[in-house]
Formats: structure tokens, C-alpha cells, sequence
């Protein structure tokens, strides 16, 4: 058994959770009475590294660990969490969620059995597991890289995030399942100065992957990357103010898909009517171009997962086809509500929460256009490359984002950088006005955290070049000026 | 002794230990933070409860120094294994850190005692004896309220819009 951390509940761990510690914990969950509950313990190890102003300055790292119980009884939950897992103050946990269903009678969880799961990050070397060296060592090349590419590079951060989380879930369907799921972040930012003009440019990735991450995608080309775009910025000019077509290039501007349309499309917001997408299965909502899915299953992407945190294997959902809303994103709960099957998208932070219905990979599938006759199609227009953040109304669609990286389209040709870029419109609307997409499919380098209800999960984003028909874009430059 | 005050006591202890253990490890200053919590949150949705989440909760936190040279660890395993890890964990990462100029604690001087310390009565014991039974009844005459205020109000999501996501690059 090699590798520095082991999950206690774990086999040959210190306190080793078998089908029959899991079948009597379940039994105290359901002494009280309810429809459903689950076992989720969870072991998380977490670090980071922080180089900036060319010393390695921080190193962290964090050790947590638990179990959630949560009982189900109609619409209500009773959730409680223990951080150690001594009988008692697991059995004292089971017994404090077992109180949202109090005065029914005992109900029978089946008993569990191990589920086999698929293996969709196997990495040979935990970066965990490597001499911290080896990973000082990659934010230094970062830094020599950056400073060394242009005398305008005034300040260089690199980061790097490590972490491996094992969870063991038991719920009282019978099923039992186990997973390990390492997670790795590289980024590199700087700032370029030019004269009195400071402007950023940033570049990142990773995934469930170890550090031949860095063989791929090498510290030296995101430090490029990052700095080509703070010197592009350099040049930027004030954006443009008005109704245009939009180009998206390919890959992180999934975004925009994962905020204006994915969280719609979660199915707790739908149960409860409160998405603008609620009620609209079957209908048109998009473009005949679109296909959206979230698919759990790409190998070794951030959002990826082998099985979600309610012990469900995750399938490929297809959310929109051919611009029909073909489902949502379920959870057992909603699943239960909707009359269907629950299709992995049950995912919790921490066991210190409950699981809602969450994103994995939110794509939008390529089409069959040439990137260059997308382009060459806009007479005036934005190319959007990269996105900074945004916020969106799930109740009506309607999203604002920012840009960090754009470029005015003028007579079919990507001409100055921009800046100040505002995207403003509304979810389904866009996606109905999806004129154009691209062949160059491409799914984001392991950089997107979503959070919801104060809860955080890593996910993939990704979509093909595409051409959305008239946009408000938000800039200081009316047309004409 | 109260509870409040017992568990105060043994977290200080807790504190003390890791501190010293740091020190014999190599640690020019070692600082620990432990801390001690119970927690409970209630939901409700038109007229029902939703949820109802209830967990005592503890960790530890250490940040140690080799020279200039600055790590932190955390851990919510307080286990005798757990908080060796802890330790060992934080002085490795100090040796692989680079002196700092910034980094240290505040001159011995300019550090308060507890003597020191105002009580702003911060701390309501109050606050633990609220049961969940309570908190559900209260959640759900605020929820009555909004909706006895106007017929426009129809529809209680528990749920608001999620902020956007966060490309920590």
C-alpha cells in the first residue's frame, strides 16, 4: 500500500466501514421511519502552493474528514455529519438525522453490496504522493518563463492546487460504492506595464490527472499564454456598445452554456418552478443546431466523475437535442418528483452537506462549419476568447459576463483586442439565436469551479467556435464612435 | 466548570500540545488555532420543513515558521495519528517554502493576554440551546409572514440564483 494518505473508514484503514457497520448505521437512520437514506463518508487531503514575487511563499495543507447521514421523508431531510468515525459518533449521527421522519416506524434499509464503478481518472503517481520539489519546480520554470519573455512583465503569481478526495457511499437502496478522486490546478498570472497602462493576462489548467499533467500543457507555454494576453491588453481598445453578433471561441466559453442554460437545467430549480426551463420538456428552447449534454464520463477532465455523492454511476445525460429540452439534471430527491431514473448528478461539497443536483461536464457538441468561415461570416462583431465571471436569474435566463480576452471582428477578420467587454442577454434567447458552430469541439483545461447554495464542485465546461446572431454587448463605444 | 467552559479548557490544552510538538520538531514559531462548534441550519418550503441539518464539528490549524520560512496545516482528524500528520506535514512544507522577509509573528511585546482581551459578549449560550423543533417554527412564521403580506407573493424557493462560477486559474 504505498501513497501518504489513506481514508481511515477505508480497507486496512484504522476504521474500516464494512457492508455490516454500513447496514447498522442505516438501520439507526431508519429507526424513526423515512423513505430513503445514505451513508457518505468522505476522506479529503488538500494542498497549495503559492509563488509569487519569485519565492515559493505559501504551502498549505488540510486534512478533513467525515460522515454524512441523511434521512429522506417526502420532501424534507434531516442531515447530520461526524468528523470521527468511532461507532458512537457515527450511531449519534445516524440517530440525529433519523428525526426528520419522527413518529413513523422503523423502516428496513436492504442490505448493501459493493457496486462496481468505472475508473475514469486512473493516475499511477498522486501528485500528493511526489516530493514537493518536483512541484516548486514548476511554478519556478512558470516565473523564469514569464519574466524572461518581455521586459514589460512587472509581476508574475503561479499556482499550483493538489488534492485527492476518497469517498465511500452506502444508502439504504443496497447499493455500496467506492471511488478516489485525485484533482490537480495549475495557473499563472501576470501583470504587463506600460507606462502608466497595467494590464493582466492569466493561463491555467489540470484535471484528475497527476503532474504528466506538465508534459502536455508545460508551465512554459500557459507563462506565454498569459503573457501574450496582458501584452494584447496592453493594446486594448474600449469595446463597442450595442446589438452584434457574438463569436465564441472554442472551449472555456462553455461558461456561458454551464450559467445561462446548465443551472437552468438542474432539476431541483424545475421541482420547484423556479427555472424558466420548468415545464418546457419537449419544447423547442434552442437553435436545431444545439446538443447540450453533461457527461460525467470524459477521462481525466476536472469535472469528471466516477460516481456522484449519492452513490449513483453517472451516465451521459443529453439535455437539449436538436434544440429540443429533451431532461434535467437529477438527483435522487427530483428523480423521485419527476417519476425518473436518477442519473448521477447528485453531487455534495463536503459531508458536511447534502446533495443537490450539480453539473459534471456541460458541453455543447461541435457542428460542422470551418472556425474560419464562422469568422468570416461577421461584418462587425465580438470574438470572445476568454471569460472572466458572471451572473445569471435562473428565474428568466437573463446573464451579464465579462470578458478578460476579446477581439473586435471587423469584415470577416479578428482585428484590435478589447476591453471592458460586457455580454448581456438571456439564456434560451441566445441559444435559439445559434446561427453557426464549429467543427473544433474542444473541453476546458480543468480551470471551472461551480458553486451553488454556498456549496462548491469542480466541473468541465466545453462547446465548438460559435456564431450567436445579435447580442447586446456592453462597451463604452457606441456604433459610429 | 461549565461545558463551554470545559471544552475552552481542553482545546487550549490541544493548542499547547501541537505548539510544543512543533518546536521539538524544528519550529522557530509555531501557532496553533483550534476550534470547537455545533451547528444547525433549518429550511422550509410552503409550509413544510425542507431541511434539517444538525453537526458538532472540531479542528486544528497550525502555521509554523523555519527562519523566515512560513507553512500551514489544517486537520479535522484530531486523532493522535491525525495530529501527527499535522505537524510532520507542516514542517516538511516549511522546509520547501523560501524565506519570506514579510513573514513572522508580531514582536513578543505587542502580543495582548487574554487579561487584556474586552469581553464584548460575543458569545450567547443561548445560541445552543435553540432546538431544531424551535428553529423550524420560526422559519416557518417568517415564511407565513412574507406570504400574508401580499398575494403577490406566491412561491418561496429555498434556493436563489447560484453566483457564477470561479476560473481559480
Amino acid at each position: 500500500m504505498t501513497g501518504r494518505y489513506h481514508a481511515p473508514f477505508a480497507e486496512h484503514g484504522s476504521h474500516t466501514i464494512d457492508a455490516d457497520i454500513a447496514d447498522r448505521l442505516l438501520r439507526i437512520a431508519l429507526e424513526k421511519g423515512g423513505d430513503y437514506a445514505d451513508l457518505f463518508f468522505e476522506y479529503s487531503v488538500s494542498g497549495s502552493y503559492g509563488y509569487d514575487e519569485q519565492i515559493l511563499k505559501s504551502a498549505r495543507r488540510a486534512v478533513s474528514m467525515g460522515l454524512g447521514v441523511r434521512v429522506m421523508k417526502g420532501d424534507a431531510t434531516g442531515y447530520a455529519y461526524c468528523e470521527d468515525f468511532s461507532f458512537d459518533a457515527m450511531k449519534q449521527a445516524a440517530g440525529t438525522a433519523a428525526q426528520i421522519a419522527a413518529g413513523g416506524r422503523p423502516v428496513a434499509p436492504l442490505a448493501v453490496s459493493m457496486l462496481a464503478a468505472p475508473s475514469r481518472y486512473p493516475v499511477s503517481v498522486e501528485s500528493l504522493d511526489v516530493d514537493g520539489e518536483a512541484k516548486k519546480a514548476i511554478l519556478e520554470r512558470a516565473d523564469r518563463a514569464a519574466r524572461g519573455s518581455d521586459s514589460r512583465v512587472v509581476r508574475v503569481d503561479a499556482s499550483f492546487a493538489e488534492s485527492v478526495r476518497e469517498v465511500l457511499i452506502a444508502n439504504s437502496l443496497g447499493h455500496m460504492v467506492h471511488d478516489r478522486q485525485p484533482l490537480i490546478r495549475f495557473g499563472v498570472h501576470v501583470i504587463a506595464e506600460d507606462g502608466a497602462n497595467r494590464q493582466s493576462g492569466s493561463s491555467g489548467g489540470g484535471g484528475r490527472m497527476g503532474l504528466e499533467y506538465f508534459e502536455g500543457q508545460t508551465p512554459e507555454w500557459h507563462a506565454e499564454q498569459a503573457v501574450k494576453q496582458a501584452l494584447m491588453m496592453l493594446d486594448a481598445r474600449e469595446a463597442p456598445a450595442g446589438e452584434m453578433d457574438v463569436v465564441l471561441a472554442p472551449g472555456d466559453s462553455g461558461i456561458l452554456l454551464h450559467e445561462a442554460v446548465g443551472h437552468g437545467l438542474e432539476a431541483d430549480f424545475n421541482r420547484k418552478k423556479t427555472s424558466n426551463y420548468s415545464d418546457r420538456v419537449g419544447e423547442e428552447v434552442a437553435s436545431a443546431l444545439c446538443t447540450v449534454v453533461d457527461d460525467a464520463s470524459l477521462e481525466g477532465s476536472r469535472g469528471s466523475i466516477n460516481v456522484d455523492d449519492e452513490g449513483q454511476l453517472p451516465t451521459r445525460s443529453v439535455l437539449i437535442e436538436g434544440g429540443v429540452l429533451k431532461g434535467y439534471m437529477q438527483d435522487r430527491h427530483s428523480a423521485d418528483f419527476f417519476g425518473t431514473t436518477p442519473d448521477g448528478h447528485g453531487r455534495r461539497q463536503s459531508f458536511r452537506s447534502h446533495p443537490m443536483p450539480r453539473m459534471t461536464n456541460t458541453m455543447l457538441l461541435g457542428g460542422q462549419d470551418a472556425p474560419e468561415d464562422v469568422i468570416r461570416s461577421v461584418s462587425r462583431g465580438v470574438y470572445a476568447k476568454k471569460f472572466g465571471g458572471g451572473q445569471v436569474d435562473i428565474s428568466n435566463g437573463d446573464f451579464v459576463f465579462s470578458l478578460t480576452e476579446g477581439y473586435l471582428i471587423e469584415d470577416g477578420k479578428v482585428t484590435a483586442p478589447l476591453k471592458g467587454v460586457n455580454l448581456i442577454g438571456n439564456g434560451p434567447e441566445a441559444m435559439r439565436n445559434v446561427v453557426m458552430l464549429g467543427h473544433d469541439f474542444a473541453i476546458s483545461d480543468g480551470i471551472w469551479t461551480c458553486g451553488k447554495e454556498g456549496q462548491s464542485v469542480p466541473v468541465g465546461v466545453g462547446c465548438p467556435t460559435i456564431k450567436i446572431a445579435s447580442m447586446t454587448v456592453g462597451g463604452t463605444q457606441v456604433a459610429g464612435g | 466548570m461549565n461545558e463551554a467552559e470545559e471544552e475552552a479548557r481542553a482545546l487550549v490544552d490541544l493548542g499547547r500540545s501541537v505548539v510544543e510538538r512543533a518546536i521539538e520538531g524544528g519550529a522557530d514559531v509555531a501557532e496553533a488555532g483550534v476550534h470547537s462548534g455545533s451547528h444547525l441550519s433549518v429550511k422550509v418550503r410552503m409550509g413544510e420543513p425542507e431541511l434539517v441539518e444538525e453537526a458538532g464539528s472540531r479542528a486544528l490549524g497550525l502555521r509554523v515558521m523555519l527562519g523566515q520560512r512560513v507553512a500551514s496545516t489544517y486537520t479535522s482528524d484530531l486523532s493522535d495519528a491525525g495530529q501527527q500528520t499535522l505537524i510532520e506535514d507542516a514542517l516538511e512544507l516549511a522546509r520547501l517554502s523560501e524565506s519570506d522577509e514579510f513573514a513572522g509573528p508580531p514582536d513578543r511585546s505587542e502580543l495582548s493576554t487574554q487579561s487584556q482581551w474586552a469581553d464584548l459578549e460575543t458569545f450567547d449560550d443561548g445560541v445552543s440551546q435553540i432546538s431544531a423543533d424551535e428553529a423550524l417554527a420560526r422559519a416557518l412564521r417568517g415564511e407565513r409572514a412574507a406570504f400574508d403580506f401580499s398575494i403577490s407573493i406566491d412561491a418561496s424557493p429555498t434556493a436563489r440564483a447560484p453566483p457564477s462560477p470561479v476560473p481559480e486559474a
